[in-house]
C-alpha cells in the first residue's frame, strides 16, 4: 500500500459482558471479550483478524459495524467517531460498510427470493426509483458473483452452500460499499467450494477497490487472501503487521505455536513436528494476570504475570510481548 | 509407526494378515426421490496397526462407508452389497446381536462433536465406565473406575479424578474429545474409526489430539481410520490414503506417495485447492460442483469437471489402474499402464 489512507480505526475498544444467574440477577462477573484494541484498517488492503475461539474476534468484527456496542473505546470510520452516532446515522454509515457471514444456510431468509434477497439493501436505501432499475442491478449483482441472472425467482434452498454464500456476497455489494466485514465466509465450506469464493473476494476487491476486514482461524486461508494480520489471544492483541513477514518469523510465542499447529501439507515435514502447544484456553472470566498468554507460554518469566506487555513497534510490525522471539 | 510396504507382491502375502477387509461394498438410501449410491463399490483394506486416510468433500460416502462398518445406518439407508470382513469375521451376515460385541470393543468409533456424542445428563466417568462394564462381564464397578480413571490419565486430561464425576458441559472440547478418545481405548480396540475428530477443534488443540491418537496408536498398535476432508491432517497422520468422489474411491496409495506424485485430476485439483501458507499464487478451482447423487452424470463421475477429459470419459466409467506398485487410480489417463 503506497499511500495507507486510514479507513477505519478503534481506540481502546473493549468489551465487557455481565455475567448473570438465571434470575437475571448481575453476578459481578464480567467476561473480557475484547480488552483496550487499538487498530487501523488501511484503504484497499485485507485485514485479517486471526485467533482460536473466543479470543474476540468476531466481536471485534461486530463491534466495528456497531452489531455489537462496545462497552469503551472509539471506533473512526472515514476520520469520524461513529460510536456516538444515532441509529439513523448509523444507516448512512452501513451503505459503506456491509457484511458477509459464517453460515450460509443461516444468514438468508429462506422465505425470500434471491431477487428480495439482493435487492433489500437497494429498496431499504431507495437507491433506485423503479423496480425495473433495482432488478437490472439485482441481475448486475448476481453476475458479478457468477450466478447466472435467469436464477433470480429461486429460493435459498434450491442453491448449495457455495451458491448462498454468493447470494451473500452479492448482497453484501449492492450498495456499493467500501469496508466489507468477512465473519469466516469460508469456514463452512467444502475445499473446492472454498478456494472459489477466495478467488471471487480477490477479483471483486480488485474490480471494486474494496478493503476487507477477514475474520477467520483458518492459517492458510489468511495467508491467501490478507495483507496483514492481526492475531489475537483472549481479547488482547498479540502481534499485528505484513502477512508474509510474520508467517515467515513470527516474534510473539503465541503466533509461532499457532502457525506450527497447522498440518502441513508435505508428509515429510508434517510427519516430524517439533513443539506442540500444552494447555487450553484460559477462561476469559479470569483471565490471567499480567500477559494473557503466560500461563500456556514456555518463554514466561516472573514479569509476565506482573506488568502487562504493550504493543511496542518493532519495524513494521507490533508486538505485545516482554520476550519477542529474534525471528 | 508402521512403514508403509511398496510392494504389490508384498501386500498379497500380507493378505491373511488383514485387520479389515472391505469389498465392494455398496451402501443405498432408498429415499422417494429414487436410489442414491451413497457408496458405490468400494474397497479399502487396513492392516493391524496401520493408520489409513479416507478423504474427500461433503457427500462422497467418507462417513457412510464408516457408517456401514460400523453398523450405524440408518433408515432407509442399507448395506446391500459387497463384503466387511473384520479379523476374519464377515460384519454384514452378522446378527446384530453379535456384532454389538464387536462393537465398542473391537472397533470403537469417534465422532466429530463430542458434545452431542456424550450424554449430557450422565458424567463423563460413568458414561466411560458403562462401555467398560458392557464389554468386561465379571468386572466391579470399584476395578472399571480404577480403569476409567487410568484411561483418563493416558489421554491427558488433567485432575482425572476430579473430572470423573463431572458432566460434559463443564469440560471444554478439547477435554470432551480427549473424554471420547479414552471411552473409544477403553476396551483396547484393534480398529478406531475417526470421523473427522478435529474438525470441531482449534489449531492447538487439533495439534494436541492429533499427537495423543498417534501416541496411542504406537503404543497400543491400533489401527485407525481416520476420515477427514483436512489433507493436512492425512499428510501428517496417515500412513495411506483413499480419496473418495461420489461414492467411490478415486485414488489410493502410500500418502508419501500421492503427495508426491498425485495422479488423479481430483485429487490435483483438491491439493490445489488448499492455500498453503508459502506462495500466494492464484489458487486453483476445481470448476462446477459436486454432482447430485440422484442423477450422477454417465461415464466418470467426474468427468463434467475435469480439464482432462475425453470422449471417452463421458461413455464408460474407468476402472483403477495401477500407474506405480500399490498406487490405483480410477482414470483413463493411466489406462496404459496396466489394469487392476
Amino acid at each position: 500500500m503506497s499511500e495507507k489512507e486510514v479507513l477505519l480505526l478503534t481506540r481502546d475498544l473493549t468489551k465487557e459482558y455481565k455475567l448473570k444467574n438465571s434470575f437475571g440477577i448481575s453476578k459481578k462477573q464480567v467476561v473480557h471479550a475484547v480488552s483496550g484494541v487499538s487498530i487501523e484498517i488501511y484503504k484497499g488492503e485485507t485485514l485479517s483478524l486471526v485467533g482460536e475461539s473466543g479470543c474476540g474476534k468476531s466481536t471485534l468484527g461486530r463491534m466495528m459495524m456497531r452489531l455489537i456496542e462496545p462497552t469503551d473505546g472509539q471506533i473512526l470510520f472515514e476520520g469520524k467517531d461513529i460510536t456516538i452516532y444515532s441509529d439513523k446515522q448509523m444507516s448512512q454509515v452501513y451503505k459503506k460498510i456491509q457484511m458477509i457471514f459464517q453460515d450460509p444456510y443461516a444468514s438468508l431468509d429462506p422465505r425470500m427470493k434471491v431477487r428480495d434477497l439482493i435487492g433489500e439493501p437497494l429498496v431499504t436505501h431507495k437507491v433506485y426509483g423503479t423496480k425495473e432499475e433495482t432488478e437490472a442491478r439485482v441481475k448486475e449483482l448476481m453476475g458479478m458473483v457468477g450466478i447466472r441472472p435467469e436464477l433470480i425467482d429461486r429460493y435459498p434452498h434450491q442453491f448449495s452452500g457455495g451458491q448462498r454464500q454468493r447470494i451473500g456476497i452479492a448482497r453484501a455489494l449492492a450498495l456499493k460499499p467500501k469496508l466489507i466485514v468477512c465473519d469466516e465466509p469460508v469456514s463452512a465450506l467444502d475445499v473446492s467450494i472454498q478456494s472459489q469464493i477466495l478467488n471471487l473476494l480477490k477479483d471483486l476487491q480488485q474490480e471494486f477497490d474494496l478493503t476487507y476486514l477477514f475474520i477467520s482461524h483458518d492459517l492458510g486461508v489468511v495467508h491467501y487472501i490478507s495483507d496483514r494480520i492481526c492475531v489475537m489471544f483472549l481479547g488482547k492483541v498479540c502481534e499485528i503487521g505484513e502477512t508474509g513477514e510474520i508467517y515467515k518469523k513470527p516474534m510473539h510465542p503465541y503466533t509461532r505455536f499457532l502457525l506450527q499447529a497447522v498440518p502441513s501439507m508435505d508428509p515429510e515435514k508434517a510427519q516430524k513436528r517439533e513443539q506442540i502447544l500444552a494447555g487450553e484456553i484460559p477462561s476469559a472470566v479470569n483471565p490471567p494476570s499480567g500477559c494473557r498468554f503466560r500461563t500456556r507460554c514456555p518463554y514466561a518469566e516472573e514479569i509476565c504475570g506482573e506488568k502487562e506487555p504493550e504493543l511496542k513497534e518493532y519495524g513494521k510490525r507490533k508486538v505485545a510481548c516482554h520476550f519477542p522471539l529474534e525471528g | 509407526m508402521r512403514q508403509p510396504r511398496d510392494g504389490e507382491t508384498e501386500r498379497k502375502t500380507m493378505m491373511e494378515e488383514r485387520l479389515l477387509r472391505i469389498r465392494d461394498l455398496r451402501t443405498t438410501f432408498y429415499t422417494r426421490e429414487g436410489e442414491i449410491h451413497a457408496v458405490d463399490g468400494v474397497s479399502i483394506d487396513i492392516d493391524a496397526g496401520e493408520s489409513v486416510g479416507i478423504v474427500g468433500e461433503s457427500g462422497c460416502g467418507k462417513s457412510m462407508t464408516a457408517m456401514s462398518v460400523m453398523g450405524l445406518l440408518k433408515k432407509p439407508g442399507k448395506v446391500d452389497g459387497g463384503q466387511i470382513l473384520f479379523d476374519q469375521q464377515e460384519l454384514t451376515s452378522m446378527t446384530a446381536k453379535d456384532r454389538r460385541k464387536i462393537l465398542g470393543n473391537q472397533i470403537a468409533m469417534i465422532f466429530q462433536e463430542p458434545m452431542t456424542s456424550l450424554n449430557p445428563v450422565t458424567t463423563v466417568g460413568k458414561q466411560v465406565r458403562e462401555a467398560l462394564l458392557l464389554h468386561n462381564k465379571g468386572m466391579t464397578r470399584e476395578e472399571a473406575k480404577k480403569r476409567v480413571i487410568e484411561a483418563f490419565e493416558l489421554v491427558g486430561i488433567p485432575d482425572a479424578q476430579k473430572r470423573y464425576s463431572e458432566y460434559p458441559h463443564q469440560l471444554s472440547g478439547g477435554l470432551r474429545q480427549r473424554v471420547m478418545i479414552a471411552m473409544a481405548m477403553a476396551c483396547g480396540p484393534k480398529l478406531l474409526i475417526a470421523d473427522e475428530p478435529t474438525t470441531a477443534l482449534d489449531v492447538t488443540i487439533e495439534a494436541q489430539i492429533l499427537h495423543l491418537m498417534k501416541q496411542l496408536q504406537e503404543e497400543k498398535g491400533t489401527a485407525v481410520m481416520m476420515i477427514t476432508h483436512n489433507l493436512g491432517v492425512v499428510a501428517q497422520f496417515c500412513a495411506r490414503l483413499y480419496v473418495m468422489y461420489a461414492g467411490k474411491v478415486m485414488e489410493s496409495g502410500t500418502v508419501k506417495e500421492i503427495f508426491k506424485n498425485v495422479c488423479h485430476p481430483y485429487t490435483d485439483g483438491l491439493m490445489r485447492s488448499v492455500p498453503d501458507m508459502e506462495s500466494k499464487e492464484r489458487l486453483y478451482n476445481i470448476r462446477g460442483m459436486v454432482p447430485n447423487m440422484l442423477h450422477l452424470p454417465k461415464g466418470c463421475r467426474f468427468c463434467p469437471r475435469c480439464q482432462h477429459s475425453m470422449p471417452k470419459c463421458f461413455q464408460q466409467e474407468p476402472d483403477l489402474y495401477e500407474p506405480s506398485p500399490g498406487h490405483f487410480v480410477r482414470c483413463f489417463l493411466f489406462e496404459s499402464e496396466g489394469e487392476r
